[in-house]
């Protein structure tokens, strides 16, 4: 979705700050590398560097903002679970779109990757 | 040293009011969070309420449970044995189950939910359980997020679990039951849009109401399923688009989420 968002509104951007890459988030995605800060504060548990990551965010857009991705990141550790407990197959596995950015990203060396692969065999 | 640590968590403190009044101002965000406290209070599908609220209560502590650290450490989960502190509402099977989607949960598989099936927990009650754990998680991950307490839960309110089911079922992919895409009766044609029917979505309606929790809290955190189609920016939203997949992106990709 973060490749179709770009494209959507022809902007650059490096899909590796999916991976984590702070400097490649900052392409093209207004604050993208203070979100993404948060978002690995968030994700590592860390409150006292979560507090950090969430302060340098507010000091660089505001509270309105924090709140919705706080909200975001929230949204997605649901929506990851409901998947993954369900065992629910990617709706359609031969979008081209969708295997380039499996590849690209080597989303296959995951577990929960048997639910789909398994399935469009 | 200790006046510069001082100082920097007055200023982090210092946001707080900042937060609270932004948060003060999105009801969407209340409302979605009571509702689900509400309906947390109320017998469900296949679990009472005292049930519902143990569910969640156990949500709540699995990260924190050293056992299913170990569990996830572990190369196989069935290498690490022992037993959860019991509740007394739930068997330890269920409490496993509940830790794991929270702990754990890429490693849930088929086989072990056909093994809880033999004891006793249905596939729907195990839907609902799903629900429950899910979205009470998301309310409680955007507290943490926000460093903010998180909400009570409810005191249960009496009365057996309906034991309702869709009329249409179908169990055609993925480890549970789930309404057809082109088959929502009329009461349910609320759960998705006409050809929608994303995977996610119906992944929870063999308990419809769970599905109408979800998309309530995912359409105040994130956008309405009704929004999903414009990729630029939701009028309803500071954070573009592409700004909002990047955090979701990031999250799933750290899940290892292959969906």
């Amino acid at each position: 979705m973060l490749r179709a968002s770009a494209q959507a509104t022809d902007t650059h951007i490096d899909l590796d700050a999916l991976l984590g890459n702070e400097s490649a988030a900052n392409l093209g995605i207004p604050h993208g590398q203070a979100l993404l800060a948060f978002t690995e504060a968030f994700m590592s548990g860390d409150q006292h560097l979560l507090a950090s990551a969430r302060h340098s965010l507010l000091e660089a857009s505001s509270p309105e903002l924090v709140v919705e991705a706080a909200g975001v990141a929230a949204n997605f550790q649901r929506m990851v679970r409901i998947a993954d407990a369900t065992g629910i197959p990617v709706d359609d596995m031969s979008a081209p779109g969708g295997i380039a950015i499996r590849e690209a990203l080597g989303l296959a060396a995951f577990a929960s990757a048997q639910h789909s692969l398994q399935t469009s065999h | 040293m200790f006046l510069a640590l001082k100082i920097r968590v007055s200023i982090l403190t210092a946001d707080a009011p900042a937060l609270k009044s932004a948060l003060d101002n999105r009801s969407d965000i209340q409302s979605a969070n009571d509702s689900f406290m509400s309906f947390l209070s109320q017998p469900g599908y296949w679990w009472t309420a005292a049930e519902k609220i143990a569910i969640a209560e156990e949500s709540r502590l699995a990260n924190r449970c050293a056992l299913c650290q170990k569990k996830k450490a572990a190369l196989s989960r069935g290498q690490i044995l022992g037993q959860h502190p019991p509740s007394p509402h739930l068997g330890d099977e269920v409490i496993g189950i509940v830790h794991q989607i929270i702990t754990d949960q890429g490693r849930i598989t088929r086989t072990q939910l056909d093994a809880l099936e033999a004891d006793g927990l249905s596939r729907l009650a195990y839907v609902e359980l799903v629900g429950v754990v899910v979205c009470i998680f998301s309310i409680d991950e955007f507290h943490r997020a926000l460093d903010l307490p998180l909400p009570s839960l409810p005191h249960p309110r009496p009365g057996n679990p309906s034991r309702d089911q869709p009329a249409t079922l179908e169990q055609t992919s993925g480890f549970v039951p789930m309404i057809p895409r082109s088959g929502l009766m009329p009461a349910d044609q609320d759960l998705w849009p006409k050809g929608f029917g994303a995977n996610v979505i119906r992944a929870l309606s063999g308990t419809p109401d769970l599905v109408r929790q979800w998309k309530r809290i995912a359409g105040a955190f994130y956008l309405q399923v009704e929004e999903m189609g414009n990729l630029v920016q939701a009028d309803s939203r500071l954070l573009n688009r592409m700004q909002m997949e990047l955090i979701a992106g990031r999250v799933s990709a750290i899940n290892q989420c292959f969906y």
